[in-house]
């Protein structure tokens, strides 16, 4: 006997009686079968059937089709069941009768056929029948060589047609057809990932990259690792064909905007350094953990400048943070899935409720952004335009809702039902005022629950039990530079579990990451080994052992010891460093030379500059008692005085004298073999540092103040080695070139002996300004050097006896995070970060200037 | 004769007056310091009230803080409100001893002396304000040592006498530490003086506040050039330590209110002016770009 749960026993008494009989008997059908959701096929079953009456011209072609499928598959059944409640309304008698006949063509396999219904209106919503067309007979084609071909092109063309042309599709038809020949296993991976890759560049770069790897691997293994997306090369080599719209090439500017906008360092990475790339969903653009902000790499958006969006998706991403959503407990409790009820109020939330919390949220924090910052509306406009502007008007949906909110402020509109516009407004104009708070988000999201109820197609009054279907996503796009809240916060949730030592739920290697509530197709993410292997490796780094070696007799020099400040005693160990300070030996004698060759406009400018800082050789003191000239004005005055009977002052010349800028300088050079990272092209950080270090001589040439570099690395605490490049009392001639050249990444960098040693060397000198200006890449780190707080904490007590000794420091760094720790050692303006790295040779001699004017 | 204000200078709508050398030999009339209108200012904090406790105290006072952020107009609103008349010197390296303290001058055929600003104040009972002390050199600076602590004393060794100040004689020095240059500074026994009063530049609404009333403008703009400023300001690590003052947004809004597009107006009054680093440019276009459409 069939069971006919009762909401379904009323919506049957309302079928035709042809209908109810064809329900009937696809139920007994599948009554004896193993299905997954019996329930929500029947449930589709009989609102599919509903339709009917309004579509009389079809009853026949849906009874044939719903019969014959059923009797192959099930899976069948539900998918064309799906697809006719999504095209029914939408389409033309012979429209569907088309598309009935395509899916039968496909028939023949089971998957296939249920593929091409599974994505048939999302197709139809994003393109139109000719691209459904070229995309069927796409799969048909591909079936007849390789099947894992043909599934998984209709599949990721189906997610992925709001970036794809017609004309594209032949062309991953071709791609397919080559990769697959090479491996099964390989298009498997590169369909999956095709909606990630298409999501930020062009199909032909994506053929680029796709020859790329088939060339590059040899084994299949690391085939299929690079069509998956998945290794490292392969995500470097879309960065690489894809530079001018890529992440790195936005970075910077993008981090500075932010920092502006937050008022805080921003910390902003890739998205694939933290999940697996081909598993999240193309429409994700980026999510935010509450301090790092991870972004897709590559963002594509065909008629806006890349730019343009990179600044959308970063700006509303922080917003969040700017405008409070992290501040509400309550929120925060409400969006993420758990098992508590939330204060009675809210009651039981499903999937739905929380996803619309996530969407009047966002409306909430539009409206606060495009207040705070008007001039970003154009750039909003001209997105929501190419994302929503072809679509011909859609039915209320979870998924269509979140995209009105976001589009209609812009004269952007995508309900088809414009009435509801002024209800959907009313429910979050509170939200739109200012000074909104998270609080009235809740009340707002109810209010469109409401709306959402009755007025969607298949609305809760009917069903008990809300089903949402996920095909609703792909049709309608996600608002292109919304972040993915519920995934930030899912993360920090995880995170924070992690750190406090709770082992159940920490981001173990590919752990799916469950995001319910984001109405997504793939709602499950898959997390990437990485996510754990960062926090790891820091901490591993942070101690390393002294190795307890003995000090290596054989090196000539002087040897100098110095003490060690040990925050956890509150004391010095005495002798605790052993410096060695050598002269570096020559490099490469050319580098200097050819770095001024390259740089030749800026060293005419450095020159031009610097001349005029110069004190003119000869500068004036006036009122002195002894000099060449008469002082007029000291005479003058001098001459009054006697007359008035007062003793006359004899300082009443003007003498010539050299040296006004009494100055001397050390540059304390960071050598850790972290300077060894490419920077940008071939250079690695230690160039770009040598070369600001051949601009900045060419300044100070200029100038006559005293000035020495010295180069720093250290392999535990007997081991700090000093090397002098430049020492005070040189002339900068072919030697200290050489030296220059010689420059090399080395060891670690203790930090705490260096800077004593410095200071010892730069206070021998008699002028009355001593500097200390270190160049480095990031914290003071070293073996046996403790853990980051023991590193800092002698670092400091190291800069206040450089300070005690009349030696005042300053911090120059190519580290993005330097704010984080540099502010607490050198004092809030005793550095700058140069952001970037690439431009510090031209910025060097400016900071210099800067610093001693 | 170091510039000096001069009473029959016009004093703009703000009550400000402007500096103008002063007529030869004259003794320029004390009450040509009195602040006739009362300033504009908005406090942030309690600075009114520990500058009147310092004043009942006799105690010098030190107004630290960026450039354009508020000290000098501050200085004025007390000045009125205390009913005292202001005398400014503008400090460079070659003001003098002679040039705060007063000189003989020679006129008509007879010396005849002549009292500097900072005599002036201690006599009549004004407030003395040295605005930059730091760029002075310090032989010139230590002349106020003997006014900032108990004695109040200005000994004026020419004339051989030593002038005892006036119970409202008030020393006021403005510094700005954000300077980064390590060439210039105050020695602590000068700062070791004054009490410090720190002035930083207001929370948003206030400055808001401040921008509209200063130049008439709608609010609406003000918020926005605020918001702008404030973003600059959080740059601050990148090169741009004093951020922009408070004083270029209204350089700014004055603009808008002329009729000159808010984008151009941004830019050549708060970003221009503040660095020449074409990185830093760029990204301050941006935000200009961000704030105003």
């Amino acid at each position: 006997m069939v069971e006919t749960p009762p909401y379904v026993s009323a919506r049957l008494a309302a079928l035709e009686p042809v209908d109810a009989a064809l329900w009937a008997e696809v139920a007994g059908h599948v009554a004896t079968q193993r299905l997954r959701d019996r329930r929500g096929l029947l449930i589709g079953l009989v609102e599919g059937l509903a339709l009917l009456p309004a579509h009389p011209d079809l009853r026949d072609t849906v009874h044939g089709s719903l019969r014959g499928f059923t009797s192959r598959s099930s899976r069948l059944t539900t998918a064309y069941v799906s697809m006719w409640r999504s095209l029914a309304a939408r389409v033309s008698i012979d429209e569907f009768r088309e598309i009935d006949r395509l899916a039968h063509e496909l028939a023949r396999d089971v998957d296939l056929a249920a593929s091409f219904m599974d994505y048939a209106p999302a197709i139809l919503s994003r393109r139109d029948m000719s691209f459904l067309r070229v995309w069927h007979a796409g799969g048909v084609e591909l079936a007849a060589g390789e099947w894992w071909a043909s599934r998984g092109f209709l599949e990721a063309v189906g997610k992925a047609a709001h970036w794809l042309r017609e004309e594209d599709l032949p062309v991953l038809v071709v791609l397919g057809a080559k990769v697959g020949g090479r491996s099964r296993h390989a298009v498997k991976g590169l369909f999956n990932a095709l909606p990630a890759l298409v999501a930020g560049m062009r199909v032909s770069q994506l053929v680029e990259w796709v020859e790329l790897g088939l060339e590059l691997t040899r084994r299949e293994d690391d085939l299929v690792l690079y069509m998956s997306y998945g290794s490292k090369r392969s995500q470097e080599a879309v960065e690489a064909l894809c530079r001018e719209t890529s992440f790195s090439a936005f970075r910077p500017r993008v981090a500075l905007l932010l920092e502006a906008f937050l008022g805080r360092a921003a910390h902003l990475r890739s998205m694939f350094e933290l999940l697996n790339p081909a598993t999240v969903p193309p429409d994700i653009p980026a999510f935010s953990d509450g301090s790092v902000l991870y972004v897709r790499p590559a963002l594509g958006c065909v008629g806006a400048a890349p730019f343009a969006l990179y600044k959308l998706v970063a700006l509303h991403a922080t917003a969040h943070e700017r405008f409070g959503t992290f501040d509400d407990i309550g929120l925060q409790e409400a969006l993420r899935p758990n098992e508590h009820v939330l204060g009675g109020a809210l009651g039981l939330l499903d999937d739905v409720d929380r996803f619309l919390l996530g969407v009047a949220e966002d409306a909430r924090i539009d409206a606060a952004l495009f207040r705070t910052l008007p001039g970003l509306r154009r750039d909003a406009q001209i997105v929501l335009e190419e994302t929503y502007g072809h679509l011909a008007g859609v039915a209320l949906s979870a998924a269509s809702l979140r995209a009105h909110l976001a589009a209609a402020p812009f004269e952007v509109h995508v309900l088809a039902d414009r009435s509801l516009e002024e209800e959907i407004d009313q429910a979050v104009a509170p939200l739109r005022r200012e000074g909104a708070l998270s609080v009235e988000t809740v009340q707002a999201a109810g209010a469109l629950r409401r709306i959402l109820d009755t007025c969607a197609p298949g609305g809760a009054v009917a069903l008990m039990e809300p089903t949402v279907d996920d095909r609703e996503a792909t049709e309608v796009p996600y608002p292109p530079y919304h972040d993915h809240l519920f995934l930030g916060l899912e993360l920090a949730a995880l995170q924070a579990r992690t750190s406090d030592g709770s082992a159940a739920g920490s981001i173990l290697p590919g752990t799916p990451v469950d995001v319910p509530g984001s109405l997504h197709p793939s709602e499950v993410i898959t997390g990437l080994e990485i996510a754990v292997r960062d926090k790891q490796q820091e901490t591993d780094l942070l101690i390393l052992e002294d190795e307890d070696e003995e000090e290596d007799g054989g090196v000539e020099g002087e040897i100098f010891t110095y003490d060690e400040w040990d925050t956890g005693i509150s004391d010095y160990r005495t002798r605790w460093c052993t410096v060695r300070c050598r002269t570096l030996p020559l490099g490469d004698p050319d580098f200097v030379a050819e770095t001024v060759e390259r740089y030749k406009g800026e060293v005419l400018l450095i020159r031009r500059q610097f001349e005029r800082l110069r004190p003119d050789r000869i500068k004036r003191f006036f009122r002195q008692v002894d000099g060449d000239e008469f002082d007029m004005d000291a005479l003058t005055e001098a001459v009054v005085d006697r007359m008035a009977g007062v003793p006359m002052n004899d300082a009443v010349f003007i003498r010539r004298d050299k040296k006004q800028r009494d100055v001397a300088c050390l540059f304390l050079l960071d050598m850790s073999d972290s300077t060894d990272q490419l920077v940008e092209g071939d250079r690695r950080v230690i160039d770009v540092e040598k070369e600001g270090l051949v601009l900045l001589s060419e300044a100070l040439g200029q100038l006559d103040d005293e000035y020495a570099i010295m180069g720093f690395s250290s392999r535990g605490r007997k081991t700090v080695d000093l090397y002098v490049v430049k020492d005070f009392s040189d002339e900068f001639d072919a030697d200290v070139a050489g030296r220059i050249g010689g420059i090399a990444p080395l060891d670690y960098t203790r930090l705490g002996a260096a800077i004593r040693h410095a200071v010892q060397h730069v206070g021998t000198q008699p002028a009355v300004a001593k500097l200390l200006v270190l160049l480095s890449d990031g914290r003071p780190y070293d073996m046996g050097y403790g853990d980051m707080r023991y590193a800092m904490e002698d670092t400091k007590m190291a800069l206040s006896e450089a300070r005690r000794a009349g030696v005042s420091p300053f911090c120059i760094t190519v580290d993005p995070k330097g704010p984080d720790y540099l502010e607490d050692l050198f004092g809030v303006n005793g550095y700058t970060v140069i952001q970037n790295v690439g431009h510090l040779p031209t910025k060097l001699p400016r900071i210099y200037r800067n610093l001693t004017v | 004769m170091g510039p000096v204000a001069d009473p029959s200078a016009h004093a703009d709508a703000q009550g400000a007056h402007t500096y103008v050398h002063a007529h030869r030999g004259e003794e320029l009339s004390i009450e040509g310091y009195r602040i006739l209108e009362e300033p504009y200012y908005c406090a942030t904090r309690d600075e009114i009230d520990l500058f009147e406790q310092a004043h009942r105290l006799k105690m010098p006072v030190m107004l630290k803080g960026p450039t354009g952020s508020g000290k000098t107009r501050f200085l004025q609103h007390m000045a009125y409100r205390l009913g005292l008349p202001l005398i400014t010197v503008a400090c460079h390296e070659d003001l003098t001893a002679s040039d705060l303290v007063g000189r003989y001058l020679f006129v008509d055929n007879e010396t005849r002396w002549v009292d500097g600003p900072l005599t002036l104040a201690v006599k009549h009972g004004a407030i003395c304000y040295l605005d930059e002390l730091v760029e002075a050199r310090k032989d010139t600076t230590v002349v106020i040592h003997p006014l900032g602590d108990d004695r109040r004393v200005l000994p004026i060794e020419k004339k051989g006498h030593i002038v005892e100040a006036d119970d409202d004689f008030m020393l006021v020095v403005s510094f700005n530490p954000g300077y980064q240059s390590i060439l210039k500074d105050l020695k602590q026994s000068t700062r070791q003086r004054f009490l410090a009063l720190d002035f930083v530049y207001p929370e948003k609404s206030v400055e808001a506040e401040i921008v509209a009333r200063e130049t008439d403008t709608d609010p609406a703009v003000a918020v926005r050039l605020v918001e702008l400023g404030s973003m600059i300001r959080n740059l601050r690590d990148h090169g741009l330590e004093e951020g922009v003052s408070t004083r270029l947004m209204v350089y700014a809004a004055r603009l808008i209110a002329q009729g000159v597009p808010a984008r151009r107006a941004a830019e050549v009054s708060m970003t221009m002016p503040l660095t020449d680093d074409p990185d830093m440019l760029a990204t301050l276009r941006e935000l200009i770009e961000a704030v105003f459409e």
